[in-house]
């Protein structure tokens, strides 16, 4: 204790400010080592699981078999991956698929959790709302092939859905709707808002709490209903909240992931249904086309960058909020 | 003179292997049959030789069971685990099944079996390569999921190359395949390595290799008044019928490349897949023969004899539909398919009777040139392949070498005597809950691997013991076609002709599944076939494809 004091009285201290990086970090450190400690497995898990893994990446610049080192740089191909891709009949369309199966859930999916959240705060029955609120996160903890499974079955041959959609002239009787190219994408959109609207929505019921109740009360007293309460003080509040949530989906705009899509799709739908990372689990881990895949992986990732930084950038001009 | 000792020996070992594989007649065919008949054989080749002869065998190496090995650490076995082994209540994996625990207590080796996830082998198998670390043995269709072939995999160090020790450590295997000279080319490599042990059906007995084929329900057939049907017109017609008696489905199947792959229905001469015929490689869709097939199953989609969702179909719903009645023919296997609908279809549907119609044609009487029948070892069956950093190479071979013995052949197709089966005169005789369980397959998975894949040599008792109906054992004869000539054999190819193969094959496979389904479904139009299919299919470099399999099947060939 004495030597500190002593220390800090010789040497003027510098203004956290002027600090070069590393010892900003280290005041920050000698102030706060629990904090930092704690973080420490968050960071480990990045390095680990997320930065280290990606020197595979350069496999998509040879042709990687089996067992070979990953680094090998006899086996160089430069872009030859990635021509065969851009010139492969598949590219166009697997594309244009994802980028409408990831638009449409954005568009009918990204919405739907708000209103629901917005509904479930108007309730005045505090029971019901939590009773709605379980019912409606239950889909979100069923496994993804039993979801599917149950997918399969509404809209089978002989599901309520199918049956319904047929005798209303839309489809074939006793066929599944799976078999038509046209009915994919609003099979996965919607049964994607029914797994995920539940779950989805607390995180807007949560930034709902933190709204100023005195707001409420001033609309009230200057006359406002219901309705222009919810749109002049609950979605004003809530707004950067919704933006933020919208910055991270759009940088997986790009992403639709592969699970669904292989548990849903057959070889007939591939023009709705085969998206790119469907596309690299079949010529990658069935087909064993390792390299080929991996440049196909990389061009998405890349892509995916890309929207991020312009989406990024639009928000912060239009609305002042940005993630960076 | 060696070679004519060797040769005597061999003949011997033929005679001795024969005995006990149709160990049908009577006297006790398994141990005493090649000794007292290697005794003549020898003695007729050169009076000196005998002794000589002994000597060899011994040079040759024999294996004695349990082995006498130290073992270093226990031994890591990966293979898929066998779907009917899997239906047995409570059974999920291989360890712990009887198959299992007998074969450690007879090869006197610590064995821990790695399953896959079922319906994800491929590409757990892919990962397991590319991980690095692999376990002492893997057991995969390797001719058929590892796209550059055996000596690419040698070389990457995936795989033994046991050449040089086949004949000391695994002696009952080399003989066999070397007494059957298709065999041995079948199991070495184009640049004569010997790599791996496989699943092979006893090729005195062909008709073990033939289990799958159209499935036709008897009763409304004789209700319409119609005999089996065998030609394509036939089957037209009773599908017909069917339909108007108000069958659901009349024709349903639930995988379109299963369905469609063995060929049936393909009597203008192309089926789908790469094949040959007369010596030369030929792809089958692009054919003017098979626009006929994809134009006739179309003409049933629209006219409803064809299931509408025959592509989306899975193997339980399929069940479900032939087993309730609601499906009146089906393409089917001997046992999963009649033997398992059957006595679904009895409860439902008192005098349904499943039986299997042949193969059709065009013209009545004419032999089926496509059909399902596969070869005594070929791309679609089990390799076992032992890891070269492997720390217990010779248990691994020896281990491997079991079920090709006298002792191991038994075990292997029948399990345990006097737990499983009893020896009644000379024939191996299943349980009776074993045999006669409702699901026989299952319980016989449990205490021998003759059901499925084995490394073994599939013996006719088996079949004869797991079909129970009539209408099963009938099956195989009435299935019977050319398809055979026309399969290509296990060729292999080196690591540049594999990548760019698959390259190619992988994409035009894709297309043709994705086309196919659509035509049958009239998503595109009549033309599209050759206005649209073909000129894909050639513009995607199929030619190159052929020319590689050209050339594999050049190189089996001068084995």
């Amino acid at each position: 204790m004495v030597t500190k004091a002593v220390s800090t009285a010789q040497k003027p201290r510098v203004p956290y400010e002027q600090l070069p990086f590393y010892k900003k970090i280290a005041r920050d450190i000698k102030g706060s080592p629990i904090l930092y400690l704690m973080v420490l497995p968050v960071i480990a898990f990045y390095i680990l699981f997320r930065y280290k893994p990606m020197y595979g990446l350069f496999i998509s610049f040879t042709d990687y078999y089996p067992g070979a080192p990953i680094l090998d740089f006899d086996s160089w191909v430069g872009f030859r991956n990635f021509t065969d891709f851009f010139t492969s009949k598949d590219f166009g369309r697997v594309l244009k698929n994802t980028l409408t199966i990831s638009l449409s859930t954005i568009i009918f999916g990204f919405p739907m959790p708000i209103i629901f959240a917005l509904l479930l705060n108007e309730l005045k029955n505090a029971r019901f709302s939590k009773v709605m609120q379980t019912i409606s996160y239950l889909p979100h903890f069923i496994s993804l092939v039993v979801i599917c499974g149950l997918i399969r079955t509404f809209v089978g041959a002989d599901g309520f859905i199918a049956q319904i959609i047929s005798s209303l002239g839309f489809a074939e009787e006793k066929a599944s709707l799976l078999n038509y190219a046209s009915m994919f994408v609003p099979i996965y959109v919607v049964s994607d808002i029914w797994q995920t609207v539940g779950y989805s929505s607390i995180v807007y019921l949560a930034a709902l709490t933190g709204v100023n109740q005195e707001l409420y009360e001033a609309a009230t007293v200057d006359g406002a209903g219901r309705w222009k309460q919810v749109w002049h003080v609950t979605l004003p509040g809530i707004l950067p909240t919704i933006i933020t949530m919208l910055l991270l989906r759009m940088g997986n705009a790009m992403t639709v992931g592969y699970e669904k899509i292989i548990l849903l799709y057959s070889p007939q739908v591939y023009e709705t249904a085969d998206v790119i990372s469907s596309y690299v689990y079949r010529s990658g881990l069935q087909q064993a086309r390792f390299s080929y895949s991996a440049a196909v992986g990389l061009f998405n990732s890349v892509i995916n960058v890309i929207i991020l930084l312009i989406s990024n950038k639009i928000s912060s001009k239009l609305t002042d909020t940005a993630l960076w | 003179m060696n070679k004519r000792i060797v040769s005597a020996l061999l003949a011997a070992m033929v005679i001795g292997v024969t005995a006990a594989g149709c160990a049908g007649g009577g006297g006790n065919a398994s141990s005493a049959a090649p000794a007292s008949s290697a005794a003549p054989a020898s003695s007729a080749a050169s009076a000196a030789s005998s002794e000589a002869a002994s000597a060899e065998a011994a040079g040759a190496g024999s294996v004695t069971y349990p082995l006498d090995i130290q073992q270093d650490g226990v031994i890591r076995y990966w293979k898929p685990v066998s779907g009917d082994l899997i239906r047995k209540e409570g059974v999920s994996q291989d360890n712990g099944t009887e198959w299992v625990n007998g074969l450690m207590e007879r090869t006197g080796l610590q064995l821990d079996f790695i399953n896959p996830a079922v319906g994800q082998e491929n590409e757990q198998f892919n990962l397991l390569l590319a991980s690095g670390d692999l376990p002492d043995i893997i057991e995969k269709a390797w001719l058929n999921d590892y796209p550059s072939g055996p000596d690419d995999a040698i070389k990457k160090q995936l795989v033994y190359d046991m050449t040089d020790t086949i004949q000391q450590w695994a002696p009952d295997f080399y003989e066999y395949i070397t007494t059957h000279a298709d065999l041995d080319k079948k199991f070495k490599t184009d640049s004569g390595r010997y790599w791996c042990f496989g699943f092979i059906r006893d090729p005195e007995h062909p008709e073990l290799c033939v289990w799958r084929g159209p499935v036709i329900r008897e009763d409304l057939l004789t209700q319409a008044g119609l005999a089996i049907p065998e030609t394509i017109d036939e089957w037209t017609a009773a599908l017909t019928a069917f339909k108007e008696m108000g069958i659901e489905f009349p024709f349903s199947v639930n995988d379109i490349n299963n369905f469609l792959g063995d060929g049936p229905f393909c009597a203008w001469g192309a089926m789908p897949g790469i094949y040959q015929v007369d010596g030369k490689c030929v792809y089958g869709p692009i054919q003017d023969g098979f626009k006929n097939v994809l134009q006739l199953l179309r003409g049933w989609y629209a006219d409803g004899l064809l299931d509408k969702n025959f592509a989306t179909n899975t193997s339980t719903e399929l069940n479900n539909l032939m087993g309730g009645g609601r499906a009146a023919a089906t393409i089917g296997n001997t046992g999963g398919g009649i033997g398992a609908w059957t006595p679904v279809l009895k409860e439902s549907v008192p005098d349904g009777h499943l039986v299997a119609a042949p193969y059709p044609t065009l013209n009545k009487g004419e032999k089926p040139q496509f059909g399902q029948k596969e070869q005594d070892f070929y791309q679609n069956y089990i390799c076992a392949t032992v890891s070269p950093k492997s720390k217990n190479l010779e248990a691994c071979v020896k281990l491997l070498n079991y079920g090709y013995t006298e002792e191991g052949d038994l075990y292997m197709n029948y399990g345990q005597e006097g737990k499983s089966y009893d020896m009644v005169d000379g024939y191996p005789k299943m349980k009776d809950e074993i045999a006669k369980a409702a699901d026989n397959k299952a319980e016989w998975s449990y205490w021998a691997r003759s059901p499925y894949n084995g490394v073994m040599i599939q013996r006719r008792e088996y079949q004869e013991q797991l079909l129970v109906l009539p209408e099963q054992i009938e099956a195989g004869e009435i299935w019977d076609n050319d398809r055979d000539k026309t399969l290509l054999p296990p060729v292999t190819q080196s690591v540049d002709e594999g990548s760019e193969y698959s390259r190619i094959y992988t994409a035009v496979d894709d297309y043709y599944k994705e086309f196919a389904v659509k035509y049958i479904m009239g998503q595109v139009p009549e033309d599209a076939f050759e206005n649209e299919f073909v000129p894909t299919v050639q513009g995607m470099d199929i030619d190159r494809a052929l020319e590689l399999r050209q050339a594999a099947l050049d190189r089996y060939n001068a084995r």
